[in-house]
């Protein structure tokens, strides 16, 4: 009885440690990505991503405790990552912007799903932050941010 | 043909007590159909009175229209189990003095509104939980964008 509480409890935890690791990996992806888009970027625009880097880089720092914590080591960030397109303007740096944190906001969304209560609000509140981020690079609000068309 | 015993060991049904009443889930997703009708309702009163926002405020409003779609889709109440009825818009408000009134309050409902969907997450299944925190995240964004609007531009 008490192994078979103790295996659901593991089971639990691991699933909280990988959909941790998951977010962790979407936010070492922005702040990757966010270099390569200031780089491009001036003036408001440039303060904006600036400002987003820091928020991306100390939710990283967070994130990793959070996953050391549960006992596990937290996923390395990569060396470089590929853009989806060539980012030599300042249009397809706002165009990255948004969507890294698409990306950032579908990953908080799979701790919505956890049991956990406490990494479901975490993750509720985190994702709207980074909706809000995504909205205002795109200049457009969306009815279902971080959903794929197939959970609707 | 199960046995006698394995009957008993599901348990009678009571046909004396009353029919159950709605689960927690189901209870829960009524919380944010009617969260969701009484902000549409609150843009269409806008729109009634301020007809010159509709194109800034149309996509919000369609974006509500899609969460109540959703909403009510996964509403399946089964058939033994009681429930009353949705409670109807309450009267409406007189609208407010200017139109950057009624953005303001427009805003401040989307806030309220995010806000108590996320007070609804600890009592939905998972998937319904996700479909609660997107639809805050949606409202969120519009209140950001609300707050950056100047009616007087439009």
């Amino acid at each position: 009885m008490a192994r078979r509480a103790r295996g659901r409890e593991n089971a639990v935890g691991s699933a909280a440690i990988t959909a941790l690791q998951s977010v962790l990996a979407a936010e070492n992806a922005a702040v990757y990505g966010y270099g390569l888009a200031g780089a491009q970027l001036s003036g408001g625009q440039f303060s904006a991503a600036q400002q987003d880097w820091t928020v991306h880089r100390m939710a990283c720092a967070a994130l990793s405790a959070m996953i050391t914590e549960r006992g596990a080591a937290p996923g390395a960030a990569a060396v470089a990552y590929r853009p989806p397109f060539p980012v030599t303007s300042a249009g397809a740096a706002v165009s990255l912007a948004a969507m890294l944190e698409d990306g950032v906001v579908r990953a908080y969304l799979g701790l919505v799903a956890l049991d956990d209560q406490a990494l479901r609000a975490f993750g509720a509140v985190r994702m709207q932050a980074a909706a809000i981020r995504a909205a205002s690079w795109r200049g457009s609000t969306t009815a279902f941010p971080g959903l794929p068309a197939s959970a609707l | 043909m199960l046995p006698v015993a394995a009957i008993a060991a599901c348990g009678a049904p009571d046909l004396l007590a009353p029919p159950p009443g709605p689960s927690p889930s189901v209870r829960t997703l009524r919380a944010s159909i009617t969260a969701e009708q009484s902000l549409v309702d609150a843009y269409q009163r806008i729109l009634a009175a301020y007809p010159a926002l509709a194109a800034m405020l149309h996509p919000f409003l369609s974006q509500h229209d899609e969460h109540l779609a959703q909403l009510k889709g996964r509403l399946v109440i089964p058939p033994h189990v009681k429930v009353t009825p949705l409670p109807s818009p309450s009267a409406p408000a007189s609208p407010p003095a200017s139109a950057r009134a009624a953005i303001t309050m427009l805003g401040d409902a989307e806030r309220a509104a995010a806000a108590a969907q996320l007070g609804r997450l600890a009592a939905a299944t998972p998937s319904l939980a996700q479909l609660l925190a997107s639809i805050a995240a949606s409202e969120a964004t519009h209140a950001m964008a609300l707050s950056a609007l100047n009616p007087a531009a439009g």
